[in-house]
């Protein structure tokens, strides 16, 4: 089942970026992890425009972790580009926040999010959080391979 | 010299009574016609004083019937009215032979002279008397008096609907005002509560980076930096997480403070056994937690009746001497028409002097780390307490123990959810 299509982070914390790439490391997550630091740039990563034009060193990723809160646009309009206007695979998307608002988490599943997740505040929370994603989603789910035949 | 004071009102009465008696004036009242005349009929007056408008029979008419009886007409008629008098009213009064209009409102002083003038001149020439009427001028005069009576009704109904317009544009206004202040409240109250929200965000994040960073320092590093250095690293864990919690509680004051609740009858003592149920702290073998009898409903709101409850209770098992077993009892009393709800502890107890300011925010009595806390958790009780329109206080000895009583209004309606009884179990 596994392949090795990398994890996209979207995220513009840099503590919260270096905590989830310590979780994962705690986990042994081996796919890699891409980094974009706002909604715009996850856009640009997605369509494979400007810098992230070249798709064998930006690939489409097999999971993208989400943050709502950012500059430039915001982690609801990145789904609703994704889910509406992108001619993109439907990719699985954990929005991963800080807050839990009845109302975000609302509109974010209604946007086609497939995941809420209440960012984990300590250490053991976020090493817990990282081997289920490890378990489920790289590993369960059968949505790499499906991605993999959807892209070539 | 004797009076007789006819008006329906009785404010009116009262007032010329008043008046007149102070110029040793003897007065009789009559607050209608008919009463009037039935005064008259048993006693000697020697001056009547009447308002126009009155039920069953206008001043008008009383003055016709008094001028045109043969005991009364010689005692001589004034009338007291509103100011919408015309030289017309004032031509039908003499015409009716009343003496003269006294124009409401005047002084007193002004009042009594044309009184004492009324009477003079009535001394000198006799009272006046009714105009005889021919015949052929019946029809003319009663068309006259039924359009002066019209004339006054229609402006005193004018008066009326004047009165209730401006009430009704003081209520109008009344009610803009209220709304407009009530839209200002919830717009500080929103503003507020957003200010919270993100206070609670932007300062815990940073909180929770230092934490974890420690963390990962202490499990990643642990086994290669000295002791020293993993206890300062312990030290900044443990001081985050108090700052932590002092932020929490802090914002839940303030939410308490805000909040819009809706006080209902709550089920007390199945809140109470799922709050210890939940919490180790509260169990053997950490604890010896008890509530002895049941619990009556009392009036309240979840939340809040939640906080005071832990808070409570968390301080009645901290505060124990080291190494020994809390040992809490928790019970009710009824007290009119109040419950009381009591912690009762065997810990260090506060003395009388601290007992005083207990209640108040971040006053800690026990700067020693071992009963370390954020200061905020009475004043959370008492807030909360005052929210639910209920009263907070503690007895206590120190060395003995503590009893902090929370007192609510008993709630005699059933309670949803109440322990199934005997009979519908098992089957």
């Amino acid at each position: 089942m596994k392949t090795n299509l990398p994890i996209l982070q979207v995220e513009d914390d840099d503590h919260d970026v270096f905590f989830l790439a310590h979780a994962f490391k705690k986990a042994a997550i081996t796919n890699p992890v891409q980094v974009v630091h706002d909604g715009q740039e996850a856009i640009d990563y997605l369509s494979g425009k400007g810098r992230f034009s070249d798709r064998s060193k930006f690939p489409l990723p097999c999971l993208i972790i989400l943050d709502l809160k950012m500059p430039r646009r915001t982690g609801m309009e990145v789904l609703a580009w994704l889910r509406q206007e992108s001619d993109l695979p439907p990719l699985p998307v954990i929005v991963f926040s800080s807050s839990a608002h009845r109302d975000d988490v609302d509109r974010a599943f209604v946007l086609g999010a497939n995941a809420f997740v209440s960012k984990p505040s300590s250490v053991e929370e976020r090493i817990r959080f990282a081997k289920s994603v490890k378990e489920f989603w790289l590993y369960f789910n059968e949505i790499q391979e499906a991605l993999l035949h959807a892209v070539r | 010299m004797k009076v007789l004071i006819v008006d329906d009102s009785e404010q009116n009465r009262h007032l010329l009574r008043a008046l007149l008696e102070s110029e040793s004036y003897q007065c009789e009242t009559a607050f209608n016609g008919p009463e009037a005349l039935e005064q008259l009929r048993h006693g000697e007056f020697d001056l009547v004083i009447t308002g126009v408008l009155m039920p069953e029979m206008d001043g008008f008419q009383l003055c016709y019937h008094i001028k045109t009886n043969e005991r009364f007409r010689a005692i001589p008629v004034v009338f007291y009215t509103a100011t919408y008098v015309d030289s017309n009213d004032a031509r039908l009064v003499l015409s009716l032979g009343a003496e003269d209009c006294i124009l409401k409102p005047t002084q007193p002083a002004e009042f009594l002279d044309s009184v004492r003038q009324i009477m003079a001149r009535v001394r000198a020439n006799g009272s006046r008397s009714i105009m005889p009427l021919p015949a052929a001028d019946e029809v003319k005069y009663l068309r006259e008096y039924s359009t002066r009576l019209v004339r006054k009704l229609e402006a005193k109904v004018r008066e009326a609907e004047e009165a209730n317009r401006r009430l009704g544009e003081l209520n109008a206004t009344l009610d803009e005002r209220v709304q407009e202040q009530t839209a200002q409240l919830q717009a500080a109250n929103r503003e507020l509560e957003a200010f919270s929200y993100s206070l609670s965000h932007d300062m815990r994040a940073p909180l929770r980076a230092i934490q974890s960073y420690a963390s990962i320092l202490l499990g990643d590093l642990g086994p290669e930096i000295s002791a020293e250095g993993r206890s300062s690293a312990d030290k900044i864990i443990s001081s985050a997480q108090r700052l932590d919690r002092l932020i929490r509680d802090v914002l839940a004051l303030s939410r308490l403070s805000y909040q819009t609740i809706r006080i209902q009858p709550q089920n007390v003592d199945a809140l109470l056994r799922q709050i210890l149920s939940e919490r180790p702290e509260f169990q053997e073998p950490q604890a010896d937690v008890r509530i002895k009898g049941f619990l009556p409903p009392v009036f309240g709101q979840e939340t809040l009746l939640t906080q005071c409850l832990t808070n409570l209770l968390g301080n009645a098992v901290k505060f124990v001497n080291r190494g020994s077993k809390p040992h809490v009892r928790i019970f009710s009393e009824r007290r009119d028409d109040k419950v009381r709800i009591v912690v009762e502890d065997r810990g260090i107890g506060i003395d009388t002097h601290e007992q005083q300011r207990l209640f108040q925010l971040f006053q800690q009595n026990h700067p020693n780390v071992e009963y370390e806390g954020t200061g905020v958790g009475l004043a959370i009780v008492r807030r909360a307490v005052e929210r639910m329109q209920g009263r907070v206080g503690v007895e206590s000895e120190p060395g003995k123990g503590s009893r902090f009583w929370v007192e609510l209004k008993v709630a005699n309606a059933l309670i949803e959810n109440q322990p199934a009884n005997s009979a519908s179990r098992g089957r």
